[in-house]
């Protein structure tokens, strides 16, 4: 194939009968699609004969097939073909005329040219504008329709249903329907083909009101469209606010812990147990309730079945019946939960099980020939069951891979982790778990999860966490299916080595929010260690990029965008098709990136390229300009009699897509309405067939407040959310945003311009949202100067919340999570309360790193915040506290909580 | 209907995309500094009202902020922005701001360029909603008031630029009145309406 440098921009142009191959280069190829390009391409460039598509004449007046496009399977002869090709275009039927703009030179005005632009144009706009031409067949009502041009645009994605392609050459066919447009003959072949054709009689009266219907038509049709896009652009901005609030969240957690690594990397082991250090503390003391749970009938603490559980029985080894079982109980409205000591089994089994797996999960499709995979689940049990409904109960036939994420956000993770578990402990052989950045206390903490399993199991929670904990270590970190295809969670970056990943001991990352911290001081150990800690972190929590290479990810604050280089190398690397992660919600449930759809594909072989002639080369470009399924492509190519020009070129196409085309990685997503109701789509791909082509499953879970909504309604819901989101956070900075807009408000008119409000509300939150159009939603503007009444940032707030006083509710929505987290974190033993024992180690922490504060202090401080006097700190005692020193320290920066009680009740 | 067809729709002239000598930039690559200058002037020195609107509009495209958008969203911004353009307008603009060495985006200082040029000559602008009544009451051939929802599916679907399937659903799930299964054109007509804010 040529290089990138020699790709010269092709224009095919028509004269005398004849079609030249203007060349011009610089221009891609893409633009030139469209006849306006033409035009302009043709004006201003030189012109040299081209060598390939060319057309010649024969002796006999018939075209000669020197242009294979046109040479026939059906073995027509040129010269007699009737005009009986008959392509389809079904969503864009050629009753779309529109007015016609000036005809480029290389078409002459007679009226079968007018209509070929139609056509064209058509097609051009319905590539351009992304509809999916797969499976969409193309009607062409007369042969000189087709151009070469057509053959390229159609060929890209559209089916061709006729084998009896055109057969007398390009010039041919032009002769022939110049000819035909002359006579009456060609009009009423028109006719009996068409129906009518309202181009062709202005003066007739049927014609004209089809035309005023048209045109009718046309306006309604834009109006809607437009009408349309306003949706979708609020639709678009929703999204943003939820993710950005989403990631600001992740990025909150981040930072949190990263205070207290600092803390504890830096404090001397012996003199502390740091609650952090996992490899020796942690597993120390899993090893301890494992002790409990073995003799757990004489402790107790796990009380035995007696007759007050009227709940399901389950045996181990389970077995489809138990899962059954399982799954119904589950699904009752009004649950009747499950027993401890059976949640405490599955866990512990699972722990088991999942430890004998490897750190990648060798799936096969050699049995069942398939191959489901699903993405975040979060908790959505719901979806959870569609999915089993649609798709069928896991089995070595029908494999499943959960690609992590199962808990949090969701009300009910508890039962999604314990069904799959079950699932994986019933058929083995048939679920695979993939560990996911949510599989990590310290995300639990903030998410949801610890409150959800302590709501749930009140007595039993530390040790059903424990056990949770011990799953999540065991869970292995990615699966690849027939060594084609990588499932993992997060994706990839430029350093991510799968031998390694394959070594090292999974165990030890009890949360991957922190480097382990070696016992070793050897600086070269800790190096090593720091390094395979990031192979599973960029695992977990990487997202795709569209441009190349690889930088940290500012947004979540967490993990590695990579590009499509990093990708394209990847793949090669290891031999495999293409990568599915998941880890981002996605409108439609999946998403595919990297599909070269970026552009041309960078690695070419030049070897290769030579023997490639330039316009299967435009072929290739156009198939992955326009990130079409190459399979697919290839399939439907064969099957639809394509040209014998399209056979010549398919398989330097394939050869070329196999060097170039395979950066492809697939994003799954399949907790459906995760912001909320109606902003997402969830779905599963299913890898079919021995090519393991992924075909998407999208799905809604149907609740019957969704039914009916239309896409209006649905939009303005999400959008009504998402609003209150934002105010939520716009409360939390109200006093520094005041600042600022003060700023701009010297004499204090209550009033700054709009763009002074949304720089100032830009820099305060950057949450980089769209805050001018979402302007009408968030303030008042004055109806006359259209200034900002800045004051109405905040006012829904503070009507409703006056009587607290705003400092409450700022701090109360700022540190809520954060102090949780916090508690959470100092909480070791996930008991729910805090001991002497654990403060005062977090106290000589604090003290090691604040030196200001005398030691002595901090822990008279740890003693009164045990406001009831029992030794142990609730998190009810650990807000009230924060709250107190937050009334004496009232211009402290970071605030920290306050909360009255009915608020504190809340978080409990 | 009163007023020439032409009318209507708009008439599709050549002059929808700047021709190429308007162009700040030309062709040729040695005006692309030119143009570069032009683009940094604009982004870099004072932006109207109209950019900001512009740019915001885009960037909410712009899913990976590097100020570039597919070309599937272009028609979207557009319109979402007031204009009220036909699919053929948009394919007209697409040529015009199409970036030419990624085909298939378009960056942000063409676009601002152009889309500004077009909304500030107030090309686009959406006809009257009287016209739109008029284009509803040509339908209604009966003078009913109401249109039947197969009578308005097919003439949508098939005339026209006509709508996908998609596009059909949502406008007839919304349209269509639910006591009668009936579009009560002139009601309908309020909902497609939108605050022009230009």
């Amino acid at each position: 194939m040529a290089d990138n440098e020699k790709r010269k921009r092709l224009v095919y142009r028509e004269r005398d009968g004849e079609v030249t191959v203007v060349e011009k280069t610089k221009k891609s190829f893409f633009s030139k699609l469209s006849p306006r390009n033409l035009f302009r391409s043709c004006k201003g460039s030189k012109k040299t004969e081209f060598s390939m598509p060319k057309v010649e004449r024969r002796d006999d007046g018939a075209a000669a097939e020197g242009i294979q496009i046109h040479a026939s399977k059906s073995g027509r002869q040129p010269g007699k073909g009737g005009f009986q090709t008959r392509y389809i275009i079904p969503r864009l039927p050629h009753s779309c005329y529109m007015p016609c703009p000036p005809h480029p030179p290389w078409l002459d005005h007679s009226n079968y040219t007018w209509r070929r632009v139609q056509v064209m144009k058509t097609v051009g706009i319905a590539i351009r504008y992304g509809l999916d031409f797969r499976g969409v067949e193309f009607e062409f009502l007369q042969e000189q329709d087709i151009s070469p041009l057509h053959l390229v645009q159609i060929g890209s994605g559209g089916q061709l249903t006729s084998n009896k392609m055109g057969s007398g050459g390009y010039s041919g066919m032009k002769r022939k329907a110049d000819n035909y447009c002359r006579g009456q003959q060609y009009r009423q072949k028109q006719k009996k083909l068409r129906g009518f054709s309202p181009q062709m009689n202005y003066t007739d009266r049927a014609t004209a009101a089809c035309r005023r219907t048209m045109k009718a038509a046309i306006l309604i049709q834009r109006w809607y469209r437009r009408y349309l896009a306003r949706m979708e652009v609020r639709r678009r901005y929703t999204w943003t606010i939820f993710q950005s609030i989403e990631y600001a969240g992740e990025q909150d957690q981040l930072k949190l812990y990263n205070f207290f690594n600092a803390l504890l990397t830096h404090m001397p082991d012996a003199t502390v147990k740091p609650p952090g250090s996992e490899i020796s503390s942690k597993s120390s003391s899993i090893d301890t309730v494992d002790q409990k749970y073995e003799d757990e009938s004489e402790d107790g603490s796990l009380q035995s079945v007696d007759g007050g559980y009227k709940g399901i029985h389950i045996s181990f080894p389970l077995t489809r019946d138990d899962l059954d079982a399982l799954i119904d109980t589950f699904r009752k409205k009004k649950q009747q939960r499950l027993h401890a000591k059976y949640v405490a089994g599955i866990l512990k089994e699972a722990a088991l099980q999942l430890k004998r797996l490897p750190n990648l999960n060798q799936a096969s499709t050699a049995i069942s020939k398939q191959i489901t995979i699903c993405g975040d689940l979060h908790g959505k049990l719901d979806d959870l069951l569609v999915i089993f409904h649609k798709n069928g109960l896991p089995s070595t036939e029908n494999p499943y891979v959960f690609n992590g994420d199962f808990v949090d956000r969701g009300k009910k993770g508890l039962e999604v982790f314990l069904l799959l578990l079950a699932c994986l402990l019933a058929f083995p052989g048939g679920v695979f778990l993939n560990r996911g950045n949510h599989e990590d206390h310290i995300m639990n903490a903030r998410y949801g999860f610890i409150r959800e399993v302590k709501t749930k199991y009140k007595h039993n929670a530390e040790r059903l966490l424990r056990l949770i904990e011990r799953v999540y270590r065991w869970l292995p970190l990615g699966t690849v299916v027939n060594n084609k295809v990588l499932v993992v969670h997060g994706g990839i970056s430029d350093i991510t080595d799968l031998d390694w990943v394959r070594n090292l001991d999974r165990h030890k990352y009890v949360s991957l929010l922190r480097p382990p911290v070696t016992e070793s001081s050897a600086p070269g150990a800790e190096l090593i260690d720091k390094l395979e800690w990031k192979q599973v972190f960029d695992i977990l929590w990487s997202d795709p990029q569209p441009g190349d290479g690889c930088i940290p990810n500012s947004l979540r604050g967490a993990g590695t965008y990579f590009g499509p280089d990093v990708t394209d190398k990847f793949l090669q690397k290891y031999k495999l098709l293409y990568l599915i992660r998941s880890h981002e919600c996605k409108p439609e449930g999946y998403e595919i990136t990297h599909s070269s759809k970026s552009g041309v594909p960078t690695s070419k072989n030049p070897e290769d390229s030579s023997q490639v002639s330039v316009e299967a080369t435009e072929w290739v470009l156009l198939y992955l300009s326009l990130g079409h399924d190459r399979t697919l492509l290839t399939a439907r190519l064969k099957c639809a009699g394509a040209p014998s020009c399209m056979y010549s070129i398919l398989s330097s196409i394939t050869h070329l897509l196999n060097v170039s085309g395979r950066m492809l990685v697939i994003t799954i997503f399949s907790a459906s309405n995760y912001y909320e109701v109606g902003s997402n789509k969830g779905a599963y791909v299913k890898l079919v067939g021995p090519q393991l082509a992924p075909h998407f499953v999208q799905f809604t879970t149907a609740t019957p407040r969704t039914k009916k909504l239309t896409f209006r309604q649905r939009v303005g819901l999400v959008e009504s959310s998402a609003i209150r989101e934002l105010s939520g956070q716009i409360l939390a900075r109200r006093d520094q945003l005041l600042e600022e807009f003060l700023k701009y408000d010297p004499e204090q008119t209550g009033m700054i311009s709009l763009s002074q409000w949304c720089t100032a509300m830009e820099e305060q939150t950057r949450l980089g949202i769209p805050w001018r159009m979402l302007r009408e939603k968030l303030v008042t503007l004055d109806p006359s100067t259209g200034k900002v009444e800045y004051y109405s940032t905040f006012q829904e707030h503070t009507n409703s919340r006056r009587l607290s006083g705003t400092t409450v509710v700022e701090t109360l929505y700022r540190n809520k999570s954060s102090l949780e987290a916090i508690f959470r974190i100092i909480d070791k033993d996930n008991s729910g309360y805090i001991s002497m024992e654990e403060f005062s180690d977090a106290c000589a922490l604090l003290g090691e790193h604040l030196p200001q504060i005398p030691p002595e202090q901090l822990v008279d401080i740890c003693r009164s915040m045990d406001i009831n006097k029992d030794g142990l700190v609730d998190l009810n005692e650990f807000l009230e506290t924060f709250r107190l020193v937050d009334m004496g320290h009232e211009d402290r920066p970071d605030g920290d909580d306050s909360s009255p009680d009915e608020d504190t009740n809340r978080l409990e | 209907m009163g007023s020439s067809p032409d009318e209507v729709i708009g008439l599709f002239s050549v002059d929808l995309i700047l021709p190429a000598a308007l162009w700040p930039w030309g062709d040729s690559a040695s005006n692309r500094n030119e143009y570069q200058e032009y683009s940094w002037n604009i982004l870099g020195g004072t932006l109207s009202d109209l950019d900001k609107r512009i740019i915001e509009a885009f960037v909410v495209f712009d899913h990976a902020s590097s100020n570039t958008v597919d070309v599937r969203e272009v028609g979207t911004i557009i319109r979402s922005l007031g204009c009220c353009p036909s699919e053929a307008e948009i394919q007209e603009i697409l040529v015009a701001v199409e970036d030419e060495e990624t085909s298939g985006s378009v960056r942000l200082d063409r676009f601002l360029l152009i889309v500004s040029h077009i909304i500030q000559e107030r090309r686009l602008q959406p006809a009257s909603p009287e016209k739109l009544l008029k284009a509803f009451l040509t339908l209604d051939r009966d003078g009913k008031g109401y249109l039947t929802k197969e009578f308005l599916s097919k003439i949508m679907m098939e005339e026209g630029e006509p709508f996908t399937h998609e596009e059909l659903d949502e406008m007839m799930g919304a349209a269509i009145d639910g006591e009668t299964g009936n579009i009560p054109y002139e009601y309908y007509i309020n909902q497609l309406m939108v605050r022009s804010e230009l």
